[in-house]
């Protein structure tokens, strides 16, 4: 890996427009006879040029409105995470609604398979009751669960 | 493009006392610090990343990030450093994402002006990104960072986030093959 020492030289009089007419002669012969500082010279005003039409052609919001988008985002972010204990305390809450509903349900089973069995003699509609049941009871509790947050 | 003003900001911003929304610097500071590096940051980016609509998403995005580090920064120079690693990171995301390590749009040279040297220079950008074209991503990067922005080596791996030793070796290799692209045009 060939290197030279007076790269960074010539780094900078290309950036600085110094390069060739302004800079030092000596830095221009050592240039001609330097295999390394060619290549250097070759590819700094190449990609300088680039990126004066890149700048030329940059078009930045103001330092103001990046700074408030920030802000704003920031605050926001900010307010989600202070939300995030609430989310968790639904979440437990609905589960809980979920349980109770599902233990009451399957508790009623027997009694309403019972009463049922006195007129029709037919335990499926038992269950088939203690499912509706259910559905009334959990259904509205975890929608509303499910809905609350937006 | 329009100054927000101290009633607007007042106006939209929500009451989230105790939450942490702090930024890591003052907004003085950061009006400086924007002023000079949000042309190149975006001529970086626009040339990555070759879309000047995504250009601008990832320079906002770029600084966000970087208010919101929590990075002790020793000097100017670390602080812009790192507002190029987190650009580059942001700008290799979206390459991820869209699965496209083509050559960016960015590298098309704008179409020719009237005039025998408007028609030389656009014809001399258009050696330029065609051989550019031709480098790895890396390679394009590393070049870009240290000959159109004048980094030093150390700065480079800094930004790019690689060992100095590796960043030394894939900048002389890819200045070798530019040069010999370039020197190769008609």
């Amino acid at each position: 890996m060939k290197e030279c020492a007076r790269e960074h030289e010539i780094v900078e009089a290309v950036s600085t427009g110094r390069w060739p007419d302004a800079c030092d002669a000596d830095l221009r012969n050592h240039v001609t006879n330097c295999h390394v500082c060619k290549e250097v010279v070759l590819v700094a005003v190449a990609l300088h040029e680039e990126h004066d039409v890149a700048l030329a052609e940059a078009r930045v919001p103001s330092a103001g409105l990046v700074w408030w988008r920030a802000e704003l985002r920031a605050r926001r972010e900010a307010a989600k995470a202070a939300e995030r204990p609430l989310t968790l305390v639904h979440s437990l809450a609905a589960a809980s609604a979920i349980g109770v509903g599902a233990a009451l349900v399957v508790g009623m089973i027997p009694y309403v398979r019972d009463l049922f069995a006195v007129f029709t003699g037919l335990p499926e509609l038992g269950l088939l009751i203690g499912a509706f049941v259910t559905l009334l009871v959990v259904a509205p509790v975890a929608l509303y669960f499910v809905f609350s947050d937006k | 493009m329009r100054e927000i003003t101290l009633t607007e900001f007042q106006r939209v911003q929500p009451a989230t006392a105790g939450a942490d929304d702090t930024l890591q610097m003052d907004q003085d500071s950061f009006r400086a610090l924007y002023e000079r590096t949000a042309r190149p940051l975006w001529a970086y980016l626009r040339r990555k990343v070759g879309d000047v609509q995504l250009a601008d998403d990832l320079l906002q995005e770029t600084y966000y990030r970087f208010l919101r580090a929590q990075v002790r920064f020793e000097s100017d120079a670390h602080r812009k450093n790192y507002l190029f690693r987190i650009a580059t990171n942001l700008a290799n995301d979206t390459f991820r994402q869209s699965r496209d390590e083509q050559l960016p749009e960015g590298f098309e040279p704008p179409s020719p002006e009237d005039g025998h040297v408007a028609a030389r220079n656009h014809q001399r950008r258009t050696d330029v990104a065609s051989a550019l074209a031709r480098l790895k991503p890396r390679e394009r990067d590393a070049l870009w960072l240290a000959y159109a922005e004048g980094m030093s080596h150390g700065e480079i791996a800094d930004a790019l986030g690689v060992k100095i030793t590796s960043m030394k070796v894939l900048l002389f290799r890819a200045r070798q093959r530019l040069a010999s692209l370039l020197g190769d045009e008609p």
